[in-house]
């Protein structure tokens, strides 16, 4: 329930809105000036305040002012609540940032439809904002991620052409006709280091050319998957499966908890691409999840979640700092490139994810305590 | 005039000079907050006092501070015609012309308005007043602490259910407590309350 300020120099008048306010099961925080009011501030946090203007040392109007100077309580609705009703106060109560302004002696039902009002404001501006953020992360995300995808398209020509020519180059030093070089010893060196070089391209090149398509899978435009109606349980089952026998030595003890129970998990979908996004945590839970070579546990949860699934892979490891957090997602971030790691896996996932799949991925990680991944998935993902 | 209110609120009888009606229409018909809102304003019967006092002091700002508080509650309670008198002393008090006739009007009107609610008043419901243990009442302070701390209401709710708890767990302090606590300077309140509960070695959890 939401916890109002009620902040009034006079206790008959904190007594009556508490009355009315209380049996509408709101909490109430209490300060009786306007300096109390902000030392109550410190230590909680209300979802709005109920005003009054004329109190002594700081009165309401100076009190607001303040509020809305500090970037933590700014958002806060004000709502003043005063006999000083002439229009000019009505009017400098609103350019101060108040929401509303209400005559006292104050009428119960008007001030709880009031302040019921802009609560609902307020939890709409709120999520709002929230949606407003994510979307403006989620275009940048997707603008960086063909740009690498644009890059690796445009370096994968010339990596096809030095192939090639490493592929000419050590076909042609041994050649038959190159046989007579070999009769000088400084000859036989020549070629031999000819052979060695040509080798070495091809083998670059061809690491290249896997980067280059790994870079490429980061956009969505690259996803090539049969759109089709599946048992989401049994994919997440298989998948785990797939993990375990691939990887024998892997290190971790996969629990897979179906929450849906005996109902079937039907789900139209792109099974394969959701295979790839599992397989990638895994990994990922395996190389980052715990301290070099420690067994852990892995917990791959499924469940109802509203019309969609809720998949869930979680870690009880080391977890992820908090500076390292907002960048997971971010293309080329790695914190294990000394290990061999590119930075690309939990990109490739947050696309096939949001983008592919039209769904929702968010981690929730403490250091300590270990990492969770929570993908939110539609019942039926529309066709891209 | 006499205003009638007993047929639909049997739980106070009529008062002069009080328009219950209105006040309580306006409180969405709340008889129990309008019963608290009217013992709490027996507690303003010394106000004109207060006022004359601010005034030989010089005070003249306070004083008019106290007119406005006056005129609020009155106006809040229905109290229609002391609203009025409070209201001219306020802007008597602003103008700074001589406040003594309508200050003495006001604490006429005033004390007549408390006497005649108190003989109106139905008679303060019954709180919890069997003797609590000790075992009972550290708990009760713990809450109580929790409650302060955060400038939470529910404080003055629970001093109103448990005060025998209280006057137990506070001893001498109790009626400062209460004072505090009903007038909602918590921090104050909080202050005494621990005060008291390492006196008496009650821990506050």
């Amino acid at each position: 329930m939401s916890r109002l300020l009620i902040v009034d120099d006079e206790p008959a008048n904190i007594q009556a809105l508490n009355g009315i306010l209380r049996e509408q099961g709101y909490a109430i925080s209490v300060a009786t000036s306007g300096l109390q009011a902000l030392k109550v501030l410190n230590s909680i946090r209300p979802d709005l305040i109920l005003l009054d203007v004329v109190m002594p040392e700081l009165d309401g109007f100076e009190t607001s002012e303040r509020l809305k100077h500090s970037a933590e309580w700014r958002d806060i609705p004000i709502i003043f609540l005063t006999a000083k009703a002439a229009p000019r106060d009505i009017v400098r109560g609103f350019e101060l940032g108040a929401v509303d302004y209400v005559a006292k002696p104050f009428h119960a039902h008007e001030l709880l439809a009031r302040v019921k009002t802009h609560l609902a404001m307020d939890r709409l501006r709120r999520e709002n904002e929230r949606l407003v953020r994510a979307e403006s992360e989620l275009a940048r995300h997707r603008s960086v991620a063909e740009m690498v995808a644009g890059v690796a398209h445009e370096l994968n020509t010339p990596l096809g052409i030095i192939n090639t020519a490493a592929g000419l180059l050590t076909k042609w030093a041994g050649e038959p006709a190159l046989e007579a070089l070999k009769v000088t010893p400084e000859g036989k060196m020549l070629l031999d280091d000819l052979l060695d070089a040509g080798k070495l391209i091809t083998r670059n090149a061809s690491r290249a050319h896997k980067l280059v398509q790994d870079f490429k899978k980061v956009s969505v435009h690259q996803i090539t998957d049969i759109r089709e109606q599946a048992d989401l349980a049994e994919v997440v089952r298989d998948t785990v499966h797939l993990f375990q026998v691939s990887a024998p030595r892997q290190s971790l003890q996969i629990e897979v908890i179906n929450g849906l129970g005996e109902q079937p998990a039907s789900w139209v979908g792109y099974p394969g691409s959701l295979s790839q996004v599992l397989l990638n945590l895994l990994s990922n839970a395996q190389a980052y999840g715990y301290p070099d070579g420690q067994p852990g546990k892995v917990e791959v949860r499924l469940d109802r979640d509203g019309e969609g699934y809720c998949l869930s892979v979680r870690d009880f490891g080391k977890g992820i700092s908090a500076e390292h957090l907002p960048r997971v997602f971010d293309p080329f971030f790695t914190t294990g490139r000394a290990r061999g790691g590119s930075g690309l896996g939990m990109s490739i996932v947050h696309t096939i994810v949001t983008a592919h799949m039209q769904g929702t991925i968010r981690l929730q990680s403490s250091p300590g305590e270990g990492t969770t991944v929570l993908i939110g998935l539609p019942q039926i993902v529309p066709e891209s | 005039m006499l205003d009638s209110l007993s047929m639909d609120h049997p739980a106070l009888a009529p008062v002069q000079g009080l328009n219950s009606q209105e006040a309580l229409a306006r409180l969405g018909g709340n008889l129990p907050v309008y019963l608290k809102m009217l013992r709490r304003f027996l507690e303003l019967e010394s106000l004109p006092a207060q006022i004359a006092q601010e005034l030989s002091l010089g005070q003249g700002a306070v004083a008019q501070r106290l007119a406005h508080t006056l005129k609020g509650v009155a106006a809040s309670l229905g109290a229609d015609s002391l609203q009025q008198q409070a209201l001219q002393l306020e802007q008597c008090l602003g103008q700074g012309s001589d406040p003594s006739p309508i200050l003495a009007e006001v604490r006429h009107q005033l004390t007549a308005l408390v006497q005649a609610i108190r003989m109106a008043l139905p008679p303060e419901p019954e709180a919890n007043l069997s003797g609590p243990d000790l075992q009972q009442v550290a708990p009760l302070g713990g809450k109580m602490a929790a409650w302060l701390e955060s400038f939470d209401s529910q404080a003055c709710e629970l001093l109103e259910a448990e005060p025998m708890a209280f006057r137990m767990l506070l001893g001498s302090h109790f009626l400062e407590f209460e004072k505090a606590v009903t007038g909602y300077a918590f921090d104050e309140a909080l202050q005494v309350l621990r005060q008291a509960a390492s006196k008496s070695g009650v821990p506050l959890t």
